[in-house]
């Protein structure tokens, strides 16, 4: 045989014993060609998009995962930052934007959809401040998307008006209720740092007042 | 296709007869066989060639004889270890 028997059983241990595992295939799909001024035509392109391109997506993991025998545990698809696509759109609530995601990830059955984004680590535009105003509801209502916010680089540094703002989007969306473990997990290290950036800022304005 | 079954469980008679058995009807062709008797745990490492087609199969009757002669049965691309193991 060309594999030794402690090689296999080496191997075997490894997925049997250590749980070793494919943790997710994604699928990334660029929806910047799906901005509209209407959002509920963009919404309507980003839903057939999605559903386009990631429509097997489950059933060819489920392939892979047969033919080799290697436990795949999610199934992803990730979309370009939701606050760049919306951008153009004539809308005050983004909610929308995250409800076809949520759609689209339920008609495909995957388990994860990410993309309802900003990246922010520069400024927050109008779009981006839309986008994080409607986290807190997104996680609440939606059973699929992710959200994320891209608040540094080594380039530009840490934009920490944004840190503000996603602090507080995260308690916001902690106070709501039917939160998971990990977002609630992420809450509580965040909060230290939010309770610290707010007393700087409230010493501050007293300092202004005075 | 090449697979990789590897048998683990406590050793009894009819165990080989019963994967080479499940082999046969769908057409898996044993190329090698490594067994060995752990103190009193049966240990069993067989190459098999089987049919792409027939693999969903092949894995859902050693499943069931899984649970039937009591012992744990996996099955594996051969590709896997190549990963693993030889670069």
């Amino acid at each position: 045989m060309l594999f030794s028997m402690h090689e296999i059983e080496h191997t075997r241990e490894m997925f049997e014993e250590q749980n070793l595992d494919v943790r997710t295939i994604t699928v990334g799909i660029n929806i910047n060609d799906c901005a509209d001024p209407d959002p509920q035509q963009a919404t309507r392109k980003i839903y057939e998009k999605v559903c386009n391109i990631a429509g097997d997506l489950v059933s060819v993991v489920g392939q892979i995962d047969r033919e080799y025998g290697i436990p795949i545990v999610n199934t992803r698809v990730a979309v370009s930052p939701i606050s760049t696509v919306a951008a153009s759109g004539k809308t005050d609530s983004y909610i929308l934007y995250a409800q076809a995601l949520d759609r689209a990830a339920q008609t495909i059955g995957i388990d994860y959809i990410g993309g309802f984004s900003a990246l922010v680590h520069k400024d927050i535009s109008t779009s981006d401040d839309l986008l994080i105003r409607a986290i807190p509801e997104c996680l609440r209502t939606c059973k699929k998307v992710c959200s994320s916010l891209n608040l540094a680089s080594s380039q530009a540094g840490i934009n920490m008006d944004a840190v503000v703002r996603t602090a507080e989007a995260i308690q916001k969306t902690a106070k709501g209720g039917n939160m998971m473990l990990v977002p609630s997990l992420w809450y509580l290290q965040t909060y230290q740092k939010t309770i610290h950036l707010w007393r700087e800022r409230s010493m501050e304005e007293e300092r202004e007042t005075q | 296709m090449k697979l990789i079954l590897t048998v683990i469980g406590k050793d009894n008679t009819g165990i080989i007869a019963g994967v080479s058995s499940v082999c046969a009807t769908q057409s898996a062709n044993i190329l090698d066989i490594q067994q060995t008797i752990m103190d009193t745990t049966f240990v069993m490492i067989m190459l098999v060639e089987a049919l792409r087609d027939s693999l969903s199969v092949l894995r859902d009757e050693l499943l069931t004889l899984e649970k039937k002669l009591g012992v744990k049965i996996n099955v594996y691309n051969e590709e896997v270890f190549h990963a693993m193991h030889r670069v």
